[in-house]
């Protein structure tokens, strides 16, 4: 079973360290999820819920005061939480790719967009005019025409610049393309250039992709799957379809009704009670019992088991009391 | 003030030391009327060059309460001493004296230590055989009241001109800055020269005093405006200073109340790391013979009385204390602007 | 009904030296009437921030008239300014950059309490504007670190609220918050409104959120309004082809977006480059704001 996914999320807590003395503060309490090949999962989730934390450990690139203390993750079937710092960088790019909310902050304003791409092929036995050949493909693939190869960042569009990170990213043909929040600081119109090219490529190159986002109803218009986040867990994975529809978990059902295309003008949006806990200050039990309209006795006093129903895993007693494997479908 | 100190204590421990220290040091210079022995122009003839003569607790074994030893001169020609352990001069506290005012204002005749017909030079004397000590407490005025004032100085000048200039452009920021910049360009290293050569050299040590400090003011000001200017311009454009005047405040209003004090992060920080230059730039001028005259003391000018004498130099180190205590107030004066960057910065509150 | 806001030919160039010129805004003229939610849409470049500002009279537009209740702002000068500034407010994108970081949080909101009222009456305003927008009045000695994202939001609604205005130009107010947050922050716009009887201008990018609060709204492309109207005949009925890209790519549907890449000079309509149907004339000619339905407008020759 294993060696279907393409990314096996399991266990994973991670903790910011406190200053002096003490354990940590949880940060990620538990997070387990799983991507099949050519399958695209969106992490769904407000500031606070952890996904880009989640998105950071899966690439090895927690910060220096925040520390994994416990699961697995398994790229490919590697472990990378057990490898060491070098096995890590060639796995880095190879086997998965990341691009990030600002791309203008990612590319390096003194080098020309192309060297940069050139700079990211880890593929060494091959002369430098292959690998600009190599960079110009990349370039097209992504809809770019190949004069971009010498412009610099500053000279792009927010698209444009978005498109040389995916090419970046995909250059050493990874199976693996993480996506944090790629569209947030782009015009809509730019935006939904970079998801249709998004589609388009994991097509062509038959692509997983994780992408994180606190839209719902955009992670809705084209991934496969979704899993919303909430205070450091997944509280529910499901089709993405399905979820929009029927969502399970209380804190999903509440997040789809604060969107305002779901309402005519002069209604009141019906917002979700209270606001986001911090990390350390979490209330006992269930993280959203404070705000759920269906908290009944025993979720003030634990925590919810991952609970399969019909093709969906959800965290909460509503679906039931029994601890189901937490695996994906 | 006092939430300022104790989140200074909180962040930074040496700049919480440094405070103090400098406290300690201004009171020193305030008091000095009280703590001094003896008067800065004091000279004991037979004792020039004295090494210093501290007090002791223990004699023939036993402890008695603090006494110095008589002082014998030994070869008065080439300034040797001994301690003439016959003579024994016990150190009283708040001795009665000569009878003069603190800082001009409040009259005593008491000093807070002396001997009676003892001499109790701690740092020695000179080459006049002027106390050392005395000297150096009545030069902290000098030198720590420089820095001081000229800082402020500066630090008016500097905000209201670069406020102005930066809040609103056009002409008057040209003209503003065209004017700073020919500030800037004078050599004020020789402009000092020559004005100091200028003045008629009986001039009241109060009048060089004021003069020194204009001079060091004036090289001041014009840096930092340049800086607050460009702070400003870029302070003007953030979204609570538009929203301040669309609420319709007055331009006065909007540049007190939400432009400078924004630069403030920057500039007291600036401002404590900028009076050690101060201090040292009124010793420059005292080595050069163009600083407070003498018989005053300053940290400078009796520095520079050690510095050209190399018989001296080797023969009475006890005369390059002064240096010590500038090398003092210079490192605490960097400690603390370190810890008042960090207690500035308004995410730490 | 009665125009509040009345802006003719209104235009902001900016120099950047070396003959290249920005048209931030692009001879506007807009009507805003009093007791409406004016949505007003556009994407980056579009100028929809600088029309707040000018309005507001942060920035001084180069061409062009502006009448507050037919006030003309733009002649008028000094304190006659000052005092009308406080009938209309601003509320910005950046909860973290809208509120000063050394100011607490009950100065900033007493600033624009007007004069002539003793310190104590003022600080019982300050409470009562906090309350109503959601700030428990015991936190007002914070400073605005202390704060979440939508709560120095709601700060800045205080704010704005303290010189008892009629008007409030909202840039992206909820562009920065998370989705449950947003929804708070909509339903205290809306309460407000009804409450104080304001009139608005909500600027937004996202057009799901100007759907949903707006009356009316206008279309902004590289400083042209191109298209306005009620906002039902603007999103169900769009005439401009930039309309309705836009609408198909917040909904998720495939644009239909040109794929030839056009060349442009400097004259034509802006939206040439992009436009899927453009003609000949549409390169030559600028097209005007003409009426295509009640009260809906487009700039756009494809509606002749």
């Amino acid at each position: 079973m294993t060696m279907e996914y393409i990314l096996d999320v399991r266990g994973l807590k991670v903790v910011l360290k406190k200053e002096i003395y003490g354990a940590g503060i949880e940060i990620l309490r538990g997070v387990e999820f799983t991507i099949r090949k050519k399958e695209s999962l969106a992490l769904v989730g407000e500031s606070g819920s952890g996904k880009t934390l989640t998105a950071m450990s899966i690439m090895g690139l927690l910060p220096e005061n925040i520390s994994l203390i416990e699961g697995e993750i398994l790229l490919c079937g590697t472990d990378i939480v057990k490898i060491s710092q070098q096995e890590l960088r060639y796995l880095r790019g190879v086997k998965a790719g990341m691009i990030f909310q600002e791309p203008s902050s990612y590319l390096n304003p003194v080098f020309t967009a192309g060297s940069q791409i050139l700079e990211a092929i880890k593929a060494r036995d091959i002369s430098k005019e292959e690998k600009k050949d190599i960079c110009v493909k990349m370039l097209k693939d992504v809809g770019l025409k190949e004069d971009i190869y010498y412009r610099y960042p500053h000279q792009l569009s927010g698209g444009q610049q978005q498109r040389v990170m995916i090419a970046m990213a995909l250059i050493n043909s990874p199976s693996l393309l993480i996506a944090d929040e790629p569209t947030t600081a782009l015009d809509v119109t730019t935006a939904s250039g970079i998801i249709e090219l998004l589609k388009v490529l994991k097509e062509r190159y038959g692509l997983s992709l994780l992408f994180i986002t606190h839209d719902i109803s955009l992670a809705a218009g084209f991934v496969d799957r979704i899993a919303v986040m909430y205070a450091g867990q997944i509280v529910e994975i499901s089709d993405a379809k399905k979820i929009m529809e029927t969502p399970l978990h209380p804190y999903t059902e509440k997040l789809i009704a604060c969107l305002p295309e779901r309402y005519r003008s002069g209604e009141r949006i019906k917002a979700i009670e209270g606001s986001v806990p911090d990390f350390g200050k979490l209330p006992g039990g269930c993280a959203f019992h404070p705000r759920c309209p269906y908290v009944m006795d025993i979720c003030r006093r634990s925590e919810p088991p991952t609970i399969r129903k019909g093709g969906t895993l959800v965290r909460c007693f509503r679906y039931g009391n029994n601890v189901e494997t937490n695996r994906g479908e | 003030m006092k939430v300022f100190i104790r989140r200074l204590k909180q962040r930074n421990r040496v700049a919480f030391i440094s405070l103090w220290i400098l406290v300690f040091l201004y009171c020193l210079a305030i008091l000095a009327d009280f703590i001094a022995p003896y008067p800065y122009d004091l000279q004991h003839r037979d004792y020039a060059l004295c090494p210093p003569v501290l007090p002791h607790i223990f004699h023939n074994g036993r402890i008695r309460r603090p006494f110095v030893y008589g002082v014998e001169v030994v070869n008065p020609a080439f300034k040797e001493y001994r301690e003439d352990t016959s003579r024994i001069y016990p150190v009283r506290f708040f001795v009665k004296g000569q009878e003069r005012k603190i800082l001009g204002l409040i009259k005593t005749d008491r000093y807070l230590f002396g001997t009676d017909n003892g001499k109790i030079f701690l740092f020695g004397t000179d080459n006049h055989g002027r106390d050392v000590f005395s000297r150096v407490l009545y030069g902290a005025r000098i030198s720590l009241s420089i820095g001081v004032i000229g800082v402020t100085v500066s630090f008016i000048l500097g905000l209201f001109i670069g406020g102005v200039s930066g809040y609103f452009g056009g002409r008057v920021d040209t003209f503003l800055m065209r004017t700073v910049e020919i500030i800037m360009m004078f050599p004020f290293f020789y402009l000092m020269l020559a004005l100091r050569a200028v003045f008629p050299p009986n001039l009241s040590s109060v009048q060089v005093y004021l003069l020194i400090v204009v001079i060091l003011s004036l090289i001041g000001w014009a840096s930092l405006a340049r800086i607050i200017r460009g702070m400003v311009l870029s302070i003007k454009e953030e979204e609570y200073v538009m929203a301040a005047r669309a609420l319709g405040l007055s331009s006065i209003r909007i540049i007190t109340r939400h432009i400078l004090p924004n630069t403030f992060s920057y500039t007291i920080t600036a401002l404590t790391l900028s009076v050690p230059d101060y201090i040292l730039g009124e010793s420059a001028l005292s080595l050069l013979g163009l600083g407070i005259q003498e018989p005053y003391p300053s940290w400078g000018n009796m520095l520079s009385v050690a510095v050209g004498n190399l018989r001296i130099l080797t023969g009475a180190p006890w005369m390059l204390i002064p240096g010590f205590f500038i090398f003092l107030t210079v490192l605490t004066f960097n400690f603390l602007g370190d810890g008042v960057r960090d207690v500035m910065d308004p995410k730490n509150w | 009904m009665e125009i509040m806001w009345k802006l003719i030919e209104v235009s902001k160039r900016y120099h950047l030296g070396k003959g290249r010129d920005v048209l931030a805004l692009d001879r506007i003229d807009m009507k805003i009437y009093r007791g409406e939610t004016f949505g007003v849409i556009g994407e980056s470049g579009s100028g929809k921030t600088t029309l707040g500002k000018v309005m507001m009279g942060l920035i001084e537009p180069t061409e062009g008239k502006i009448y507050f209740r037919d006030k003309c702002l733009t002649d008028l000068k000094g304190s006659e300014l000052l005092n009308l500034r406080k009938e209309f407010q601003i509320i910005f994108q950046d909860p973290y950059r809208s509120l000063n970081p050394r100011m607490r949080v009950a100065d900033t909101v007493m600033e624009g309490i007007r004069e002539g009222i003793d310190r104590a009456e003022k600080k019982e305003r300050v409470k009562e504007l906090l309350q109503m927008t959601g700030i428990e009045p015991e936190r007002m000695y914070n400073y605005p670190h202390q704060f979440s994202g939508g709560e120095r939001q709601r700060i800045s609604i205080a704010r704005a609220l303290s010189t008892t205005p009629s008007f409030i130009v909202c840039d992206e107010p909820t562009s920065n918050l998370d989705l449950s947050v947003q929804a708070k922050i909509l339903n205290l716009f809306m309460e407000l409104k009804e409450r104080f009887h304001l009139t608005y201008m909500f600027i937004s990018h996202n057009i799901k959120v100007v759907n949903f609060i707006a009356d009316r709204v206008a279309v902004m492309y590289k400083g042209r309004i191109v298209e306005y109207g009620r906002k039902e005949d603007v999103m169900k009925n769009p005439v401009h082809p930039y309309t309705d890209i836009l609408i198909s790519s917040s909904f998720f549907k495939k644009a239909d977006v040109s794929e030839i890449e056009r060349l442009q000079g400097r004259q034509g309509c802006l939206f040439f480059p992009l436009c899927p149907c453009a003609k000949d004339r549409c390169y030559t000619e600028i097209p005007e704001l003409e009426e295509v339905g009640k009260g809906h407008f487009a700039a756009c020759f494809k509606a002749e």
